[in-house]
């Protein structure tokens, strides 16, 4: 393993990839720092530049977009109490209030090197995890498979919101787009409704660009006039890091409990940083000594939320790199990247293409340093980026949308169905239905049928496999407890909800 | 009216959808493999049963939201909010935009379809005191030219170029 990851390192410090990787998270900060846009976005605008690199290169660009777009969200979340990106929420808890009490370099500074170790933790986790688990999972046959699948959907529950029902038809919605195209074993067309250019299905970019680009647009596009201003008077200071060695010692044990969450809900399939800085500042606030000064600007909160999500990002790569099963949005348009190349991701990965698998390790630690560096010393000029008006960056994001999207086959239909989809997504939004469930419905839905079918050829059409095989047995009964608890803590919430009106009444 | 009847529009609209869904699915090719246990119906045939069954749940919840809106409206009348005149048009101005721009991007070309497309849009986002045309239009220009230059020198992506080709 260690050949393997110094030959990653020659390969990325050649200037080429190493200017990928720079401009990358440059990019990526950009996206991460300007409220509205998103890693995701960077990402899925970006995925076409890579058609033309080789498949190293590629992924060096978008690991670069993927550590900055995380990143970059704390900026605003800190000085301007809007969350840069879904994974920088809590922040904006503790961040905005250090900055009004006069603190934001501190809270820079802990934000930015919280960051960074969590990165670094996760990125650590991610290499000496995934070889192992590709390893096991090689041994995965579609029971298995189709087991570990259905277990991932269930994440779909958690991922709902305020309503399980509207979660599960947003993912069958998903899993319907899945279906369209040629079916997994004997690739007779479905739902084309006569379009020739739907025999491959939709392609995972359109499906990806138009749910998180479009629809974000139109959301946006709705808050003209009362969004909030970005011209408030911006000030802070940082000197040195920002704060002293036994203030940093002070966060070791919630630095390191953050970087666990971070890393442990980026595994779990669907949920990825944006989850992870809840559940780590609510478990910091828990734990903590003095749960009451949450909220008023102290450095646990920081530390927490900005540990956790950037420690997501090593976790969310393990399932992707390892099992093929993205563990969120972004990983998901990774998985589409790898397959845009070529590549096969899944436990096959480390045996066929390596040589990449260690590139994306090495960029991530590259990116991860480069990250840091740029907003310890290139503050200032992301902090003047908060003033472009949406008015003039939406419009740009559209057209470099339509283009990635024409840029999947050269053809303006997939740019046609991007359009599609994205309306698609902006009306379930009104609806209020959830719309990552549809990207993991989509995703996931044909991984699981193509499994069902080969298991019931294998055991010539026996379901019982899928039930007495150890691994496929364990994560069905995995999926029964999920959901299970799901139920369980639904109905526990609806009875105090009803306790409560009733009790107001 | 999307918080009160929301749910109820969103479930009859999945009802008819799981519907329509099966019934497609009755006109799939079969396959003669043998091999074959479960056919290219089959899991669509699930999703479509699994849409029905949520649909209807999602129906339920939604006539009991209703009423208790009802309900609640019947001891406060001032609940309802004052109709976004500008929401509307912007969203609606947008989606027309682009659908516009995707539709003539191939025939009249990459280069002047974002040039129109950029600066419309700009102009509907935003508010009119910060409507300001000749800053619109050198964007655009700008933007709409070093993308298609990029895209082409770089990555080898040929854009439509239209009545220019």
């Amino acid at each position: 393993m260690f050949e393997m990851v110094q030959e990653a390192f020659a390969t990325v410090f050649t200037l080429e990839t190493l200017f990928l990787i720079i401009g990358g998270t440059a990019l990526g900060l950009v996206f991460g720092s300007i409220p509205g846009l998103t890693a995701t976005m960077a990402i899925a605008i970006c995925l076409p530049l890579t058609f033309g690199m080789d498949p190293g290169n590629g992924m060096a660009l978008l690991m670069g977009l993927y550590i900055g777009g995380v990143s970059g969200g704390l900026i605003p979340a800190i000085l301007l109490n809007i969350p840069g990106t879904p994974s920088s929420v809590s922040t904006t808890f503790d961040g905005y209030p250090m900055a009004q009490n006069g603190d934001a370099g501190k809270a820079f500074g802990f934000a930015i090197v919280f960051s960074f170790l969590g990165g670094l933790f996760s990125i650590l986790i991610l290499m000496f995890l995934s070889p192992a688990l590709a390893d096991i999972a090689l041994g995965f046959g579609p029971f298995e498979f189709f087991a570990v699948t259905i277990f991932a959907l269930t994440m779909i529950a958690s991922l709902s919101g305020d309503s399980i029902i509207r979660g599960i038809l947003s993912g069958f919605v998903g899993l319907f787009l899945g279906f369209v195209g040629s079916a997994p074993i004997d690739s007779y067309p479905r739902f084309t409704f006569g379009f020739d250019q739907l025999d491959a299905g939709f392609a995972i970019l359109p499906v990806l660009i138009g749910l998180f680009a479009i629809s974000e647009v139109l959301k946006n596009a709705e808050q003209r006039g009362s969004g909030v201003s970005n011209t408030k008077k911006i000030q802070y200071k940082i000197k040195g890091l920002g704060f002293s060695l036994a203030e940093f010692i002070q966060q070791g044990w919630n630095g390191l409990r953050s970087f666990v969450i971070g890393v442990g809900i980026g595994i779990l399939p669907g949920v990825g940083g944006g989850t992870a800085n809840i559940i780590a500042y609510g478990t910091a606030k828990n734990r903590s000594k003095y749960p009451e000064k949450f909220g008023t600007g102290i450095n646990d909160g920081v530390v927490a939320s900005e540990g956790s999500n950037n420690a997501a990002i090593g976790g969310a790569l393990i399932p992707l790199i390892a099992l093929g099963i993205p563990g969120d949005t972004v990983t998901a348009l990774l998985l589409g990247g790898l397959m845009l190349h070529g590549l096969n991701p899944g436990p096959l990965l480390f045996e066929q293409s390596g040589d990449v698998v260690y590139i994306i390790f090495a960029s991530l630690i590259i990116a991860n340093v480069i990250m840091c560096l740029f907003l310890f010393f290139g503050m200032r000029m992301f902090v003047k980026l908060l003033s472009i008006p949406q008015h003039i960056l939406l419009p740009i994001i559209i057209v470099l949308c339509v283009v990635g999207g024409f840029g999947v086959n050269n053809r303006i239909f997939d740019a046609a169905a991007l359009v599609f989809i994205g309306l698609l997504g902006y009306a379930l939004i009104k609806f209020k239905f959830p719309i990552v469930p549809i990207i993991i419905g989509f995703i996931l839905g044909p991984i699981a049928e193509t499994n069902l079918s080969r298991g019931l050829m294998q055991s010539q059409g026996d379901f019982s496999p899928f039930f007495t095989q150890p691994i496929a047995a364990f994560f069905l009964l995995l999926t029964f407890v999920s959901v299970g608890i799901k139920i369980w803590q639904n109905f526990k919430k609806k009875i105090k909800t009803d306790d409560s009106t009733t009790a107001s009444l | 009216m999307i918080e009160k009847y929301g749910d109820l529009y969103a479930s009859v609209f999945f009802l008819i959808f799981a519907i329509f869904m099966y019934i497609a699915t009755l006109n799939f090719q079969q396959s003669d493999l043998v091999v074959l246990t479960i056919g290219s119906e089959f899991v669509p045939q699930l999703a479509a049963g699994g849409i029905f069954i949520f649909a209807f749940l999602l129906l339920i919840k939604g006539i009991k939201t209703a009423k208790a809106m009802n309900k609640d409206e019947a001891a406060d009348v001032q609940t309802s909010k004052p109709f976004h005149k500008t929401k509307v048009f912007t969203v609606g101005a947008t989606i027309l935009l682009i659908v516009l721009y995707v539709t003539l991007i191939t025939q009249i070309g990459f280069l002047i379809t974002t040039v129109v497309y950029l600066v419309l849009q700009m102009y509907v986002l935003a508010e009119p005191i910060k409507r300001n045309l000749f800053l619109f239009v050198s964007i655009a220009i700008i933007t709409s030219g070093s993308v298609y230059f990029v895209f082409r020198e770089f990555f080898n992506l040929f854009l439509p170029s239209g009545i220019l080709g």
